[in-house]
């Protein structure tokens, strides 16, 4: 391919996986386009802390996932730090050298904090989960569904400590909030991530952090 | 509503391009990362469907139109602030430099002044660097209607320049 490519070209190559063919063959031979794709590549791996928008109008999750999840929904990437031990003793963050960790930041009215494992999330409330993979290679978000485990978000781990390219809000509906992040050292089928997550797996293959948030009803 | 379960896949897919967009637009900062997450939300919301059916080029195109839009929006909030100095490299081979960032300028002066599908054209075809086919394919309109939207630009770019030089 000897004529010059759009950036609109590079990019639906770059989403189609970059497969074999005369784009690919252009970007080994052009330096500029070599290092137009080696920055989406970086951008796409650098687990990418975006900040939050305002929320969506659709805030369920039950519209994003099915209709018996409450209380998440997809929005913007913003994030808080919480404990990586499941259960309801879950108290603030402690990390040990070397282990796996997920930490959940709260978003509310432009103040980001540190979730304390106990207070209750509001509505509105804006959730981002930062990981520590610790070697580990896939990370993903999983909530109990009628129709079984769906993912949240699921991709390759981060190669530094990063918060995962999504972001719940927390909707009006009664209940708690409840989710597992399951980190793996490749993606696994939805059956065993739901073995994983019921079995709240940790060891050298696999870490399982399973959250269930308190929510104050709406107002 | 169809629960868009592709949708992680579909972000993991394009929001580095998408990110790269508004980069170019925006400059590396939040602004740009933030409209790059509300195209997303969009998409999730109101975009094409995400089943494996629907060709990346249209998705593609759908964010690109979606983002640009949204930092157009940006854009008219804060033209007075410099965009000039804002690096917006890297390029693919397609896009030169010194245009994009002249583009950039000449946008950022009219984005009040113009109609909006002038400023998306000049956007896709002169930051982007999209062909005008692709121009069109975005904004779903001939390629003759293209190059008229981009005539009229430069035509109010070459206004512009005489009423700074007067």
């Amino acid at each position: 391919m000897n004529q010059h490519l759009s950036t609109f070209e590079l990019d639906v190559w770059f989403a189609d996986g970059k497969p074999a063919g005369d784009v690919a063959q252009h970007v080994t031979s052009c330096e500029r386009c070599f290092a137009y794709v080696d920055e989406l590549d970086a951008l796409a791996g650098d687990g990418v802390a975006l900040r939050a928008p305002p929320p969506p109008r659709v805030s369920s999750l039950r519209r994003f996932v099915a209709p018996t999840v409450t209380g998440l929904a997809l929005a913007a990437g913003i994030a808080l730090f919480v404990g990586t031990r499941s259960g309801a003793d879950e108290t603030e963050y402690v990390g040990t050298k070397g282990t796996p960790a997920v930490q959940i930041l709260v978003r509310r009215d432009g103040t980001t904090r540190i979730w304390d494992g106990r207070s209750p999330v509001h509505p509105g409330d804006a959730i981002a989960l930062h990981v520590v993979c610790e070697g580990l290679g896939w990370a993903a978000v999983a909530a109990e569904t009628a129709a079984g485990m769906a993912r949240l978000s699921d991709g390759p781990c981060p190669s530094v400590a990063s918060t995962l390219p999504f972001t719940l809000v927390v909707d009006g509906e009664p209940g708690r909030e409840r989710f597992s992040v399951v980190l793996t050292k490749s993606r696994v089928t939805d059956a065993r991530l739901g073995e994983l997550v019921q079995q709240k797996t940790r060891d050298r293959e696999v870490w399982v952090s399973s959250f269930e948030l308190p929510k104050e009803a709406r107002r | 509503m169809t629960p868009p379960s592709d949708f992680p896949q579909a972000y993991g897919r394009f929001l580095a391009p998408i990110r790269a967009k508004c980069r170019r637009l925006l400059g590396r900062t939040a602004a740009a990362d933030d409209v790059a997450q509300e195209a997303f939300v969009r998409l999730w919301q109101s975009g094409p469907r995400l089943d494996g059916k629907t060709e990346t080029r249209t998705i593609m195109a759908w964010l690109y139109l979606t983002s640009t839009r949204l930092a157009m929006d940006v854009l008219r909030e804060r033209r007075h602030t410099a965009l000039e100095s804002v690096d917006v490299e890297p390029l693919s081979c397609g896009s030169s430099p010194d245009d994009v960032i002249a583009a950039r300028k000449a946008v950022l002066a009219l984005c009040t002044r113009v109609p909006s599908d002038e400023i998306e054209a000049a956007l896709l075809a002169r930051v982007d660097g999209l062909s005008q086919a692709d121009v069109a394919r975005v904004l779903a309109v001939s390629e003759r209607t293209v190059r008229r939207l981009l005539e009229r630009f430069d035509e109010h770019t070459a206004e512009l320049k005489k009423e700074l030089a007067s």
